[in-house]
């Protein structure tokens, strides 16, 4: 009943209904949250609670599926004249932000008109982490989609133009994309470089812009907007079919996949059922959800598949890695894509500094794992970071 | 001859001389007066800084107690000595705090893990990952934060879980803080009877993950000759102001979660190990 940032759902049917593909279940009064649709078709069998990738307890409806799904009467598309009216139908579409924080769209979508001026839509057709291919995926798949989505959001919330990011690194993707705008004016597309993390918001505002999003402040302030290509295509789709945010892409990948691949997966599906369907040569020893580098392990086979969850990478011998001392060579300074420094956070934090470590602005990091990633000497900066920060935030 | 010895012992001579007498100089024309009191306080405590008092050091100590801001018996690790130390010092009798032992309340025997930890070796970390590896998200990480600030060498493992010698524990609390499952209390000497849990889990899930857990289910509230038990968030708490230690309730206690004296550590695995009971000095203390 929860996926991504927002209040949790409470659900809106009971045990022992027979809810279609496409119904809602779960909805919440707090607008910074988006309704739960039924993605199969069956019995409610039971409401019980299961861990998500945080660890925390979430209320879950189990679903007894039949094997052909019914669509649910009531999906038809929904008319829109309005800004406010487009927001309402995006928020029932239970649509979240899909480049990884599943922020709730509508809630995006809806900024304060009068304070910001926002004249940029920033669509991100980067991918977040390395492994993780379904951003490529979505706009080799359904570039139409993209453009009618942009138009949309373009027309509907009033904002001039857009620039879609994309790193060099897809050049299949370049290309078909510069296609498509070729007659369209005010849409560009923006081949970036190849780097992790391109996919933040802030470094995506600056590559596609060149505006910087000053600290503690939101992308409007620089008068962008971010989307994920995904959910761009998403809300084109939702518009023309009504059809809810009920299935998403996901990679699977690692290096005991034999094929790896992007499946479209009903939300709700469990890890262990996925894993069934992808062709493993061997039993995984460690399951990530998201990408390799801010994505997170997880042991319980039945977690589901979130609205949120990008990749499920299956891995299997890794590399131990024995940490050793810091020698001081300035890697994770340099890879700090916030110019933060990563070794003195480590030092301050085993001291518990506070002072110093306020001074050194450790709650600027966005934990997106390159220091540890870049460290010759294995040691986990950003967890002491993350540490760090919970220290900084309970003091 | 003359260049090569005389001038350079002259040379060094004039330079030892003109810096002892800076020094001797320096050292009347800057002299700090200290309080004699003061000495005198600090040479009776134990110098360790510890902080237990709440002083960040024994000097800052000596100097409150001499301008009376703090009671002359707070220094725990000093004990019997030291406050009577103080004691003839102020010219006042200085009676000794009860000496105190930190204690944990987990028995460390979760019955199986639900993943292999191969992260940083801190329970801070490891409690981010599904509040741990062990069945019981309550339970003790075993990773060693407590050890880690322990000045004392006081606490070992055991079964994966932190276990404090009352004999080398001073009760400074450094440790107290750094749990984030908040086990560790202090606990005076004469407050023998505890409670080896502190699950607020229910009764059903205590009995799935954990042989020792509390389960809340009342039998010492009903047994308790003086009414000192109660049951909150799912766990027995003793209140040790009517608590006698009578120990009728660690007798009838279901999962045996709570004990007298200590409790015996091991069980989970007692084939292999022999049982250990932990030394717990006689009520009173041994200063």
């Amino acid at each position: 009943m929860a996926h991504g940032i927002g209040a949790p759902c409470v659900p809106v049917v009971e045990k022992g209904d027979y809810v279609k593909t496409g119904q809602l279940i779960a909805d919440s009064e707090a607008f910074i949250s988006a309704p739960i649709h039924s993605s199969v078709t069956g019995k409610i069998i039971e409401e019980t609670s299961v861990l998500d990738i945080n660890g925390n307890l979430i209320k879950a409806l189990v679903i007894d599926t039949e094997q052909k799904n019914y669509f649910c009467s009531k999906i038809t598309p929904p008319k829109i004249d309005t800004r406010e009216e487009f927001i309402k139908a995006v928020r029932a579409s239970g649509l979240v932000g899909l480049g990884g924080a599943g922020f709730p769209t509508h809630a995006k979508l809806n900024y304060d008109r009068e304070k910001y001026n926002v004249d940029v839509l920033v669509v991100n057709g980067s991918e977040c982490e390395p492994y993780v291919t379904t951003d490529y995926r979505e706009i080799m798949e359904s570039s139409e989609d993209i453009i009618k989505g942009i138009k949309l959001i373009l027309e509907k919330c009033g904002i001039s133009r857009a620039v879609i990011g994309i790193e060099r690194n897809m050049p299949h993707a370049v290309r078909l994309m510069r296609e498509r705008v070729a007659d369209e004016p005010n849409i560009t597309v923006k081949a970036l470089p190849t780097y992790y993390p391109q996919g933040a918001e802030k470094v995506l505002v600056y590559n596609t812009t060149r505006r910087i999003v000053k600290e503690k402040q939101l992308p409007y302030s620089a008068g962008c907007i971010i989307m994920n290509v995904t959910s761009v295509a998403f809300i084109a789709r939702y518009m023309e079919t009504g059809i809810p945010f009920i299935s998403r892409r996901v990679t699977i990948d690692g290096n005991i996949v034999n094929k790896p691949s992007n499946l479209t997966v009903p939300l709700g599906m469990t890890l262990g059922e996925l894993m069934k369907k992808a062709d493993l040569r061997l039993q995984p020893d460690r399951i990530i959800f998201g990408g390799p580098m801010m994505g997170k392990s997880v042991y319980d086979l039945n977690t589901p598949i979130g609205k949120t969850t990008g990749a499920v990478l299956f891995f299997k011998d890794m590399p131990e890695d024995r940490a050793t001392s810091c020698i001081r060579c300035g890697k994770c300074l340099r890879a700090c894509s916030m110019n933060l420094m990563p070794t003195e956070f480590e030092k301050s934090y085993e001291m518990r500094d506070l002072k110093r470590l306020r001074k050194l602005r450790v709650d600027l990091c966005m934990e997106c794992g390159s220091c540890s990633y870049i460290c010759p000497g294995k040691r986990n900066l950003t967890e002491r970071n993350k540490l760090a920060k919970d220290l900084l935030r309970g003091s | 001859m003359f260049i090569e010895y005389i001038v350079p012992i002259g040379v060094f001579l004039f330079i030892g001389g003109a810096a002892g007498a800076a020094l001797t100089f320096a050292s009347r024309a800057l002299y700090v007066e200290t309080d004699e009191t003061v000495d005198k306080i600090l040479n009776c405590l134990p110098g360790i800084n510890c902080g237990a008092c709440g002083l960040s050091s024994c000097e800052a100590y000596a100097e409150a107690v001499k301008k009376g801001e703090n009671a002359p018996n707070m220094c725990k690790p000093g004990g019997l000595e030291t406050a009577q130390g103080i004691g003839e010092v102020l010219g006042i009798e200085v009676l000794p705090q009860e000496r105190e032992t930190a204690f944990v309340h987990c028995a460390g025997v979760t019955t199986e893990h639900k993943y292999i930890y191969v992260g940083t070796e801190s329970c801070v970390a490891a409690g981010r990952y599904y509040n741990g590896k062990g069945n019981c998200s309550k339970g003790c990480l075993g990773l060693g934060d407590c050890a880690s600030v322990c000045a004392y060498d006081a606490i070992s493992f055991q079964n994966n879980a932190a276990i404090i010698d009352p004999g080398k524990c001073w009760a400074c609390g450094m440790c107290v803080p750094v749990c984030p499952n908040n086990l560790i209390s202090l606990r005076k000497h004469s407050e023998r009877v505890k409670v080896i849990c502190s699950s607020p889990s229910t009764l059903k899930e205590t009995r799935e993950n954990c042989s020792h857990g509390c389960l809340g289910c009342g039998a010492c509230v009903k047994k308790c000759l003086r009414d000192a038990i109660k049951i909150e968030n799912n766990c027995a708490v003793i209140d040790y102001e009517i608590c006698k230690s009578c120990g009728v309730c660690a007798v009838i206690c279901p999962p045996k979660c709570i004990a007298v004296d200590g409790y015996k550590r091991a069980e989970a695995d007692s084939e292999k190990k022999p049982k250990e009971a932990i030394p717990v000095p006689l009520q009173g203390g041994d200063y």
